[in-house]
């Protein structure tokens, strides 16, 4: 018999103290055993692979192609880019958001806007793809 | 089986790092300083070529960083831990085994790979660049410590090799070893240097056929296994080297000069908590700390002075070493002095775990492992200083000068790289 009040023992790490299935009375939860960790946005994008950064957009929307000015973009350094891939390029002393095409078998960067002009890779200054938009996490609801 | 070591080693890493960012510093002359902006602690090679040593006091090139020769970047540390991570990761996915010696470095083993390994470590080399963004070198040989000279060859004719030098036959070895200053040697540092140039040991090769019982008793053991690795021999093995980390620094330059000893307590006391941060991470208890202060070396009146705590019994607990640091300035504090760094360095290190107390020693404070976990694991999340001992201040005077700092690009999601969208 207790005679006297015992203090409760305090998890190690009181933020990660463990959630059992089972409560102190009542029925096991039977869903117990067949729990699997929650859909994670990270593991969908790729988070944590050494080739992947966050920039943000800013400046003219990319009218049809889904970019507009404060969007988060997830991009990746080591993915090859393909016919009409958004890509993170760097043009001399610039980064840039441009849309990655071929014109007389020739790899060339595409503005949205038709006030600027088509720039072939390399032709007037050091450049070089930084990296391919694989997402474009736009915020929809304030 | 024969060993084959290789070692990664990133190009002028800090600059790179700002590189893959900042655009505007691709191809011009970029520095790195220290803490607080003190010293050029990274240089780009355009830098090297103007002759900028490194260590060189801010003071010294600020005539040309104002006119526009060079440009200076405040460390990022949070940046440059993050690029080094990710550098790590893409080795990791080539090699079977792996050690990372500092945040530019790190040591692989590639013994028993049937490939071309020239053809492997120039892989290695691209896909870094490729997906990181980090210029890499890498040296191979038959122990770690050729690894590392190799690499300083493959550093040295960049443009011929490609940054990829294998050498794993005596002959070749032995050419460069002939022509290598033996204080290129890991583990030679400039003193060890001095005292074997009066030997006559002038190129890594002398020392390499130097008589190894006499190097043993010259100097010590760690020197006759650094001749025995140059000769091909394996002493170190994957995570141990002629210097092994037995020590704990944490020390910073002032923003201002400090008279204070109030202040000064506060700063040693918040370099203490750091190092104990640091030691717990490492899974090791401290028997000594040393507390220095210093004025400027260049000041007219200079004053410097270091005092050795000897802790009653191992410890890693926050509270011990500040008090330590504060028993130690108080019996090096002279007062009306411009303080200009002050810092903690801790030494004699055991391992915790398996660590068993003196019957007679000190007993460990009440629930120490839980306090200091609970700290430590507040701050990982929450951030450093968030849970801190009241002697540390949020921010202070002394507090770092950081006037070239570039946004925690990977780190913090309002410091993100803005791209335009054209």
């Amino acid at each position: 018999m207790l005679s006297q009040p015992i203090p409760l023992a305090l998890a190690q790490i009181p933020t990660k103290a463990p959630i059992h299935g089972r409560a102190a009375c009542g029925f096991p939860s039977p869903a117990e055993e067949y729990q699997e960790p929650p859909l994670s946005i990270d593991e969908l994008c790729g988070v944590g692979k050494p080739s992947l950064f966050m920039l943000t957009a800013w400046g003219d929307s990319m009218v049809g192609m889904g970019v507009y000015d404060g969007d988060l973009l997830v991009v990746d350094r080591a993915v090859e880019p393909k016919l009409g891939s958004i890509v993170v390029a760097r043009i001399g002393a610039e980064f840039t958001v441009k849309t990655y095409s071929i014109e007389h078998d020739i790899p060339v960067l595409k503005s949205a806007n038709p006030a600027f002009k088509t720039i072939v890779i390399g032709e007037y200054e050091d450049s070089e793809i930084w990296g391919v938009v694989l997402w474009n996490l736009h915020k929809l609801h304030n | 089986m024969n060993k084959v070591f290789g070692l990664v080693d990133c190009h002028s890493c800090y600059v790179s790092c700002e590189r893959i960012f900042n655009a505007k510093l691709m191809g011009k002359p970029v520095v790195v300083l220290s803490n607080n902006d003190g010293a050029v602690v990274a240089r780009s090679d355009e830098v090297k070529a103007m002759g900028v040593k490194m260590g060189t006091p801010y003071f010294e090139i600020k005539n040309l960083v104002e006119k526009g020769l060079v440009i200076p970047c405040s460390s990022n540390y949070a940046l440059y831990q993050d690029i080094s991570n990710r550098v790590t990761k893409v080795i990791s996915q080539y090699v079977p085994a792996y050690e990372v010696y500092s945040i530019d470095e790190s040591f692989i083993d590639l013994t028993g790979i049937n490939e071309d390994l020239e053809k492997l470590c120039l892989e290695i080399k691209s896909q870094i660049y490729r997906q990181v963004g980090m210029p890499v070198g890498v040296g191979v040989g038959k122990t770690k410590t050729l690894a590392k000279l190799n690499n300083w060859a493959s550093k040295k004719w960049k443009a011929k090799t490609g940054s990829v030098v294998v050498i794993l036959d005596s002959e070749r070895q032995n050419k460069l070893l002939s022509f290598a200053d033996v204080g290129e040697v890991w583990g030679c540092g400039s003193r060890t240097q001095k005292r074997l140039e009066i030997m006559n040991i002038n190129k890594a090769i002398q020392l390499a056929q130097y008589d190894k019982k006499s190097l043993r008793q010259m100097f010590n053991v760690n020197i006759e296994r650094t001749a025995r690795e140059l000769e091909g021999q394996v002493c170190f093995d994957l995570s141990e080297g002629p210097e092994p980390k037995q020590n704990i620094a944490s020390t910073r330059m002032f923003g201002k000069r400090v008279y204070d000893i109030l202040e000064l307590r506060q700063a040693v006391a918040s370099y203490a908590a750091k190092a104990a941060v640091k030691l717990r991470k490492e899974g090791m208890l401290t028997s000594c700390l040393q507390v220095f202060i210093q004025t400027s070396r260049f000041d007219d009146r200079p004053y410097s002075k270091a005092t050795i705590i000897g802790l009653e019994s191992p410890t890693d607990d926050t509270r011990e070493l500040i008090a330590a640091a504060q028993a130690g300035l108080t019996r090096i504090y002279r007062p009306d002095t411009p303080y200009a760094k002050a810092g903690i360095l801790l030494s004699q290190f055991v391992p915790k775990k398996g660590y068993i107390p003196d019957l007679f020693a000190k007993p460990e404070r009440k629930n120490n492992d839980q306090l200091m976990s609970l700290m430590d694991s507040i701050n990982k999340v929450q951030g450093a200083g968030t849970l801190r001992f009241a002697i540390e201040p949020e921010s202070s005077s002394w507090g770092m000068r950081r006037e070239f700092l570039s946004p925690a690009y990977t780190t913090k999601w309002k410091d993100l790289l803005r791209v335009k969208i054209t």
